[in-house]
């Protein structure tokens, strides 16, 4: 799957959409949905101080980087909502672990030790996301910046 | 009303949607989540502390060619298992060797540099300026650090001196400035500020203003924890967002 931005304006209008349903919703998430409607809330335009200045709406072009800025921010929290950490990244961390590790072998489920007992954080997790989902979700992956091992 | 919903299907299913309609598509997702159980919070904390280690050691061999790391898996009663099995303590706890797994940070010449162990509570700089005495500190003179490099054979409770770094992970949905006052915190209790001088890690950042010279790291997999980066690098404090593999 592959997300079309097809208008000047398509930033804009998904922070929209995003507001809308944020402010909308009520369940037991709440506290991260009015995070993210206030990220995504409508951008302020300055008020003039005095009769005679114009309206500062700033250049089309600051707007546009400002709208994009923050539809990354509402986006990332909102996939950090709809896709929680599950046994598929407990599977991508161990092998980047043992890729840390370069030997040839296999780690074994990562363990936890709670009050002297082992327990292996997969069954603690949920489960992977459908197919339709997992497409979704790395379509826009490519709208997040990368927290590559670099950054570190 | 079937054709309607028919066509709805279909227009959802459609190769490359509009921003909009995907935007709009992750929230049907995202409304129907609910707040994780503790052991589920628990585990998923420990995966980012995992995930950020891994990020760590890899730096250390990318920093090290020809160095190695080594798993060191708990040694119960001379007995040490299976090098597979990474166990980590679930909460702030002792650099103990028998009961949590940790890994040597060895140079091309085989010398250990430094071991990395997760969630790892040491003595404070306060403890030691009060005159406390080291091995004795009460748990409110302790702190917890998620991931930390100490120096070789450190003891259950390192002191603030033999810490070579120290990470606060944080996988949080939103990160808020309380993030940056625990790493500021732990900044404070782990050395004095001075001037730059050569890092006790220098792999992972070359010159720190401190003494002893250990870099404290905020990390977090929300990307708006960058705009806390600076000013608080000038005290020692660096800031990064890692994203978590999905």
């Amino acid at each position: 799957m592959r997300i079309e931005l097809q208008h000047e304006g398509d930033f804009q209008r998904a922070l929209a959409e995003l507001h809308d349903r944020a402010t909308a919703y009520e369940g037991p998430l709440i506290k991260e949905f009015r995070e993210l409607a206030v990220l995504s809330a409508p951008i302020d335009i300055d008020e003039p101080l005095g009769d005679d200045e114009a309206l500062f709406e700033g250049s089309a072009e600051s707007r546009g980087a400002e709208y994009k800025e923050r539809f990354i921010e509402a986006l990332a929290l909102l996939m950090e909502i709809a896709f929680p950490v599950n046994k598929a990244t407990e599977h991508a961390v161990r092998r980047e672990l043992s890729l840390a590790l370069g030997e040839n072998k296999k780690l074994a489920p990562l363990l936890m030790n709670v009050d002297g007992r082992s327990i292996p954080l997969k069954p603690h997790l949920v489960g992977k996301p459908t197919k339709r989902e997992a497409a979704l979700r790395d379509a826009l992956l490519a709208f997040l910046p990368d927290g590559s091992e670099e950054s570190m | 009303m079937s054709v309607v919903k028919a066509g709805v299907k279909n227009q959802r299913r459609q190769a490359s949607p509009s921003l909009v309609a995907a935007v709009g598509e992750l929230f049907d997702i995202a409304e129907k989540a609910s707040p994780p159980l503790q052991l589920q919070a628990m585990a998923r904390d420990k995966l980012f502390e995992m995930l950020v280690l891994s990020r760590l050691l890899r730096l250390f061999k990318r920093k090290h060619p020809g160095g190695r790391v080594v798993h060191r898996p708990p040694v119960k009663a001379g007995k040490a298992l299976s090098s597979a099995s990474v166990i980590v303590a679930a909460k702030p706890a002792q650099a103990d060797r028998s009961r949590f797994s940790h890994f040597d940070l060895l140079d091309i010449e085989g010398n250990v540099l430094g071991e990395a162990w997760t969630s790892v509570e040491f003595e404070s700089l306060s403890w030691a300026v009060s005159g406390g005495i080291k091995g004795n500190a009460p748990r409110y003179a302790r702190h917890e650090l998620d991931v930390c490099v100490l120096e070789p054979g450190a003891g259950p409770y390192p002191a603030h001196s033999q810490i070579y770094a120290g990470i606060s992970c944080k996988d949080v949905r939103k990160s808020s400035k309380e993030n940056v006052r625990e790493a500021l915190g732990l900044r404070r209790e782990t050395a004095f500020l001075c001037e730059f001088g050569q890092s006790l890690a220098p792999w992972l950042v070359e010159d720190v203003p401190a003494q002893p010279a250990a870099p404290i790291l905020l990390v977090s997999s929300d990307i708006g924890v960058r705009r806390y980066a600076s000013p608080v690098n000038r005290l020692g404090v660096y800031v990064r967002f890692v994203r978590r593999p999905w």
